[in-house]
């Protein structure tokens, strides 16, 4: 993993933080927390102490004299009599004493069972940031015991440059792949330009129509490059058989089609078509926010909503549910095409993907969502089509 | 160990001192948390004794204990004696922290050189495995 993505680092969390020393310090909190227990459970009977004091003074000069058990010594009482039951002599703390009567006595009570009051709440304070202190130890530790792995990339590249590094990093490594996939790689971009021309033209049907035609007729030769060729032109011809006019935007890029990668496709849109384009370029802009989703594939998906399945069968694997709402039509030749894909898809190991990408996936899902609740399944695919021509 | 250098038998030697002389600091380190907070709480009690001094009526009563008998004092008395003896609690409450601060400082050093001689000790002990 580490080193198919140079970017990023994936480290066990157990090497950086043994299991051990997260359950000790769990231990050592859960010991503060017992120690704050134990102070608040004192400070509780200081209270109920006071509350039953403060009761007893305010009962005591009902009557002029209480008869009383008059301790004598340790084990023996005599029988007494409480008198001057308005005078207190209360201790105030730090040996200091004065003289009250009941009022003023229930009154210095009352002031000291706010004291404690408050000090039983910052007690409990206390003990409620210690709680989750300890629950987090206890968690890093388990998370250390469950293997969990700690990824770290940085979070450098701005919007704008990575779709640069990305175009670059996948057109050479493409080479570098074996030359079939290459070849048919490129075909697919320019095929995906096509497909966001045609999106362009959306309002304008014909073009719309042609240029599909065109990217259709292209995706029958990416197919043949493939080992796996499933969708013939007989199978395509059916959904493709209204569109039938060439349009000038789709003969320019026909010429040299290899030309048109991906950043260039958006921007020949916005130079050819300049009314149609609006969408083309609204989808890509937003494409764009998320950093790491090839900006085509994502451009063309929401277009090939609004047009016919014919295009996005070029993007395939990036579609599906979309593609299954949009284009009833196209149903039959989906299936092929998608598998297809599937298979161009997947030359590459994804399964390393899976595990390396999953936080970055998540949070490009979040971006995603915002672009398009639908594009969401377009995303790992995508993501995979870009890893393996990274490799 | 009965083979081993005189130098390493010196640096054992040092290192026992060194950690004796560590757990002594780390004893007075908590006697002083201790003291700390007995001095905390006689301040918070002051305080209060104080506050309720200010309440009472000018004409009140007020004793001192003082072993086992009750002095009665005249009350602003009382009161210039708690806060005399609120200041000087506070004093003593800032000299702990210092000496505390001072004491902490010294531990993490003796640490240090605790450490250090654990490695010497190490490097030695090595040199003679292997010599």
């Amino acid at each position: 993993m580490a080193d198919g993505v140079p970017k990023g680092t994936v480290k066990p969390l157990a090497s950086l933080i043994s299991v051990e020393e997260a359950q000790n310090a769990a231990k050592r909190v859960h010991e503060a927390i017992e120690e704050r227990e134990k102070e608040a459970s004192y400070i509780e009977r200081f209270i109920t102490e006071n509350n039953n004091l403060f009761k007893l003074v305010h009962t005591l000069p009902d009557q002029l004299s209480h008869p009383i058990m008059v301790p004598f010594g340790k084990a023996a009482f005599f029988p007494g009599r409480l008198i001057h039951t308005n005078e207190f002599l209360v201790l105030l703390g730090d040996g200091y004493y004065a003289d009250q009567t009941s009022r003023q006595t229930a009154e210095i009570l009352h002031r000291r069972g706010n004291v404690l009051e408050s000090k039983l709440e910052s007690l409990k304070a206390m003990m409620l940031d210690l709680q989750a202190e300890a629950s987090f130890f206890e968690s890093t530790a388990s998370e250390a015991a469950d293997g969990l792995v700690e990824i770290r990339e940085d979070y450098i590249e701005e919007q704008p440059t990575e779709q640069k590094s990305e175009s670059g990093l996948s057109k050479p490594n493409i080479i570098s792949d074996d030359e079939e996939c290459a070849q048919a790689m490129s075909r697919m971009d320019v095929l995906e330009k096509l497909e966001e021309e045609a999106c362009s033209d959306d309002e304008d049907n014909d073009f719309e129509c042609s240029s599909m035609f065109s990217a259709l007729k292209l995706n029958d030769r990416v197919q043949k490059f493939m080992d796996e060729n499933r969708f013939s032109a007989a199978s395509l011809g059916p959904s493709s058989g209204n569109c039938t006019q060439t349009s000038p935007s789709e003969k320019s890029t026909r010429t040299n089609p290899d030309l048109y990668k991906f950043d260039g496709a958006k921007a020949h849109l916005v130079a050819e078509d300049e009314s149609p384009c609006v969408k083309a370029i609204s989808a890509s802009g937003m494409v764009k926010s998320n950093v790491t989703e090839r900006p085509l594939f994502l451009s063309t998906s929401k277009e090939g909503r609004a047009d016919c399945g014919s295009k996005i069968e070029e993007v395939p694997t990036i579609h599906h549910s979309k593609k299954e709402k949009d284009f009833g039509d196209n149903v039959g030749d989906r299936p092929a095409v998608n598998r297809a894909d599937h298979q161009k898809a997947f030359t590459g190991s994804i399964v390393e993907h899976s595990h390396g990408m999953p936080s970055k996936q998540t949070s490009e899902s979040s971006d995603l969502s915002q672009v398009s609740s639908s594009n969401a399944p377009t995303k790992p695919v995508s993501r995979f089509k870009m890893q393996k021509g990274g490799r | 160990m009965a083979t081993s250098s005189p130098a390493l038998r010196e640096a054992q030697h040092d290192l026992e001192t060194q950690a004796n002389a560590l757990s002594k600091l780390q004893k007075d380190i908590a006697k002083n948390h201790q003291v700390r907070k007995q001095y905390t709480i006689q301040l918070g009690e002051n305080e209060l004794v104080l506050k309720e001094l200010e309440l009472l009526s000018e004409d009140a009563n007020v004793y001192k204990q003082i072993g086992p008998v009750l002095v009665k004092q005249d009350l602003a008395e009382a009161n210039a004696n708690v806060r005399k003896r609120i200041e000087y609690i506070s004093g003593e409450l800032k000299r702990l922290d210092g000496t505390l601060q001072d004491l902490e400082d010294k531990q993490n050093s003796k640490k240090d050189t605790l450490l250090k001689l654990q490695q010497k000790i190490q490097v030695l002990q090595a040199g003679k495995s292997k010599s």
